[in-house]
């Protein structure tokens, strides 16, 4: 046997035998191999584990899983559904509160004032109408201030002229922006009983 | 690609069809099934990812080519999920028991050395689950998936050389298992 000070190192001999060598490279690695022991053998025990791992068998799965899957994925679809819902039945309720109940009850305060007066009913409707608009635009109002003064509190120079928007457009754009949100994040992770 | 029944299957499947899923997953429960024991090393662990691998598949279905098999999507898919529940969770793993009698029949050998063979066989797993997780997913990707080193590198997110380093070491760490192992049983 003719001795080679330098043998194939391991990493070579993977690469070799992942079919990954360069010509060059592959033709020092076979030429040496033609002439080390050695490195045959390393080469040897290689190719044993590449084979036993190519034949490997399979083991057996002893339940079949479809049943339990296809029952979940019924459950996920219902219950996908039913949170989308109740989410936007959610962001409308707030949006409800936000925008129309606050006032309300600040305005309720007036009714019995308007009962004890024996105003007719078409114009207590009309005045608290006017008195729900009016204590509506005090809320926004300071709603506003306090908006413009939390962002300037944070910022140097406002980033957007938020009060400049009608509340409306904000309140709507809030709650579609929340549906949207909403609507991705169920689409793309679907909340599911967790294994 | 999906041979022609498969393809009808799949299309239904794209259009919210769970029974013709149900069909697919008895298809490739059994292969998805393996991936997650040879990478997690636990019977019921892999149970549970094999569903929740088909759970996900499911909802991803959109972006399953047509034109390319399902099969190593699907066991891609499974093996990515195995790979990062093994990152997020360590969980000190209870090696399966006794898979001997679970290894299925091979018609390669004949009856009077399947004995012997499930016990070589037997000792193969053992020596991949007490892998590093790298190492064992480097080999499951290019032993069991066929990928080359840089889809290696993509698939678990790392350098190319890094990976290549995982599956040296994890094959060299295998040899040296099995040689143990062998010396044992001389």
């Amino acid at each position: 046997m003719k001795k080679h000070a330098k043998h194939i190192p391991g990493d070579d001999l993977q690469t070799y035998l992942d079919g990954n060598l360069d010509q060059s490279a592959l033709h020092n690695v076979e030429r040496h191999l033609d002439q080390c022991t050695a490195c045959r053998e390393k080469l040897s025990r290689l190719e044993s584990v590449f084979a036993r791992l190519e034949n490997l068998p399979a083991l057996e799965l002893k339940k079949d899983l479809s049943t339990s899957i296809l029952a979940q994925l019924r459950n996920d679809t219902k219950l996908s559904l039913g949170i989308t819902w109740t989410l936007v039945l959610e962001a409308l309720g707030a949006g409800t509160v936000i925008g129309f109940l606050i006032p309300a009850f600040r305005t309720a305060a007036w009714l019995p004032v308007l009962i004890d007066t024996q105003t007719e009913i078409r114009a207590a409707i009309n005045i608290f109408l006017t008195q729900l608009a009016s204590s509506w635009l005090v809320w926004w109002a300071v709603l506003r201030l306090n908006i413009e003064h939390t962002t300037k509190s944070f910022f140097t120079t406002p980033i957007l002229p938020i009060s400049n928007f009608s509340p409306w457009i904000l309140i709507l754009a809030a709650g579609g922006i929340g549906v949207l949100v909403n609507y991705i994040l169920l689409r793309s992770n679907p909340i599911r009983r967790q294994n | 690609m999906a041979v022609s029944g498969e393809r009808v299957l799949f299309k239904k499947v794209k259009k919210g069809d769970l029974d013709a899923y149900g069909v697919i997953i008895q298809d490739y429960q059994s292969s998805v099934f393996n991936v997650c024991c040879r990478i997690l090393g636990n019977r019921q662990e892999a149970e549970d990812l094999t569903q929740e691998a088909f759970l996900r598949a499911y909802h991803q279905i959109s972006r399953y080519d047509l034109s390319r098999p399902f099969g190593p999507w699907m066991r891609t898919l499974a093996a990515n999920l195995c790979y990062n529940h093994l990152k997020r969770v360590r969980l000190n793993r209870v090696p399966l028991e006794d898979e001997r009698d679970t290894i299925k029949d091979d018609p390669k050998y004949g009856p009077e050395g399947a004995l012997e063979i499930d016990q070589e066989h037997k000792a193969l797993y053992q020596a991949i689950w007490t892998l590093p997780d790298t190492q064992r997913m480097a080999l499951e990707l290019r032993h069991f998936q066929g990928y080359t080193y840089q889809e290696m590198a993509e698939a678990m997110n790392l350098p190319l050389n890094t990976v290549r380093s995982h599956l040296y070491r994890g094959r060299q760490k295998l040899a040296e298992l099995l040689e143990e192992e062998y010396e044992k049983t001389r």
